[in-house]
């Protein structure tokens, strides 16, 4: 077997479920194993390919392998346990990341606002700053989540259609959320509100928002699984 | 084992990798050797099932492994920790109460 078969082999676990740290260690000593039977077979004085025949069959097939160590639960990632959960972690990282921009506009609200208090055009800075943040809260801020969860995704070897119902999840929660930040003009402190809410009058423009939103973050998301999951698992 | 009987087998490659391991560390090829040289061929444990075994047996903080490069490879050794040795006390006592149990078993019906 060559070093490149026990890295299939160590991927082939890994997306069976096996967790990382011992798909990448069966391949290590899988490969150690097999080298110490052609050794010996070499030993008994087998030519080169004779050894190689004899300790790829004393060594059993790869199916079998993977499923000896994907049937041992001790040893299956916790990502392939609770998959599950990439339905729901993204949103619940799109709330965490929402609430914390919240919290530190609200923070450095009050010195903002004292800066900005003698600008000419109130009304037009007031409005780009609502756009900015409904920019970054409402579109940036859930294709950063999705596109974490999808390296996170990769790494794991989790199936796509977990982390795509997760993002379509965060994408119509996204959708469903406002916010408005007004610094300029109002009150000494600004003033800053978010909230949830749905409206059949807006159903048309909520629905290519979901649309928009889903393709921006699926599509990196996906794209960045791809390749996480497609490069080399280091097996030394 | 070379045997095939689930029932009677399991706990066994537990039991005689504890008993190997709880003498000197090991990589795992050294633990299929010493398995079949101690037995006299009486017993061996395919790959496929010695590594998950000693995966398992790790993570459930039974044994603890270290990585070491000899002659270009790099080699994964396992001890026995003291949470493995009481298990491999405990294991042992049940299987000798099985085995002597056998044993009477067999020397009572060859007597009848």
């Amino acid at each position: 077997m060559s070093k490149h078969r026990f890295h299939l082999l160590a991927i082939a676990m890994l997306r069976r479920g096996v967790a990382l740290r011992h798909a990448r260690r069966a391949a290590l000593e899988l490969q150690c194993h097999h080298r110490e039977l052609v050794a010996q077979a070499l030993g008994r004085g087998e030519t080169a390919a004779q050894a190689q025949q004899s300790a790829d069959a004393a060594l059993g097939s790869d199916p079998v392998l993977i499923e000896r160590y994907a049937s041992q639960r001790e040893l299956r990632s916790w990502a392939y346990r609770w998959r599950a959960g990439y339905v729901l972690a993204p949103l619940l990282g799109f709330a965490a990341a929402f609430a914390g921009t919240i919290l530190v506009l609200a923070a450095i609200s009050k010195p903002l606002v004292a800066a900005l208090r003698h600008v000419s055009h109130p009304g037009v800075l007031n409005h780009r700053i609502d756009v900015v943040f409904s920019l970054l809260m409402l579109w940036l801020i859930p294709v950063v989540i999705a596109v974490g969860f999808g390296a996170l995704a990769g790494k794991q070897h989790i199936a796509l259609r977990w982390l795509s119902a997760g993002i379509v999840v965060l994408s119509i929660c996204a959708t469903l959320m406002n916010v408005q930040v007004a610094l300029v003009g109002g009150s000494a402190h600004g003033s800053i509100g978010a909230g949830i809410g749905f409206n059949t009058t807006h159903l048309l423009p909520d629905l290519l928002h979901v649309s928009a939103l889903v393709a921006l973050t699926l599509i990196p998301a996906a794209w960045l699984r791809h390749r996480v999951m497609s490069g080399r698992v280091a097996l030394e | 084992m070379t045997e095939k009987n689930p029932a009677l087998m399991s706990g066994i490659p537990e039991l005689v990798v504890l008993r190997l391991l709880a003498q000197r560390e090991r990589y795992g090829y050294e633990v299929a050797r010493a398995l079949k040289l101690v037995s006299q061929g009486a017993l061996s444990l395919g790959e496929g099932v010695l590594y998950p075994a000693l995966h398992a047996m790790e993570a459930r903080g039974l044994l603890r492994s270290r990585s070491q490069l000899a002659d270009g490879r790099t080699r994964i050794y396992y001890r026995v920790t003291p949470k493995g040795r009481r298990r491999l006390e405990r294991l042992t006592s049940g299987w000798r109460r099985v085995s002597e149990g056998v044993e009477r078993v067999l020397g009572a019906a060859s007597h009848e």
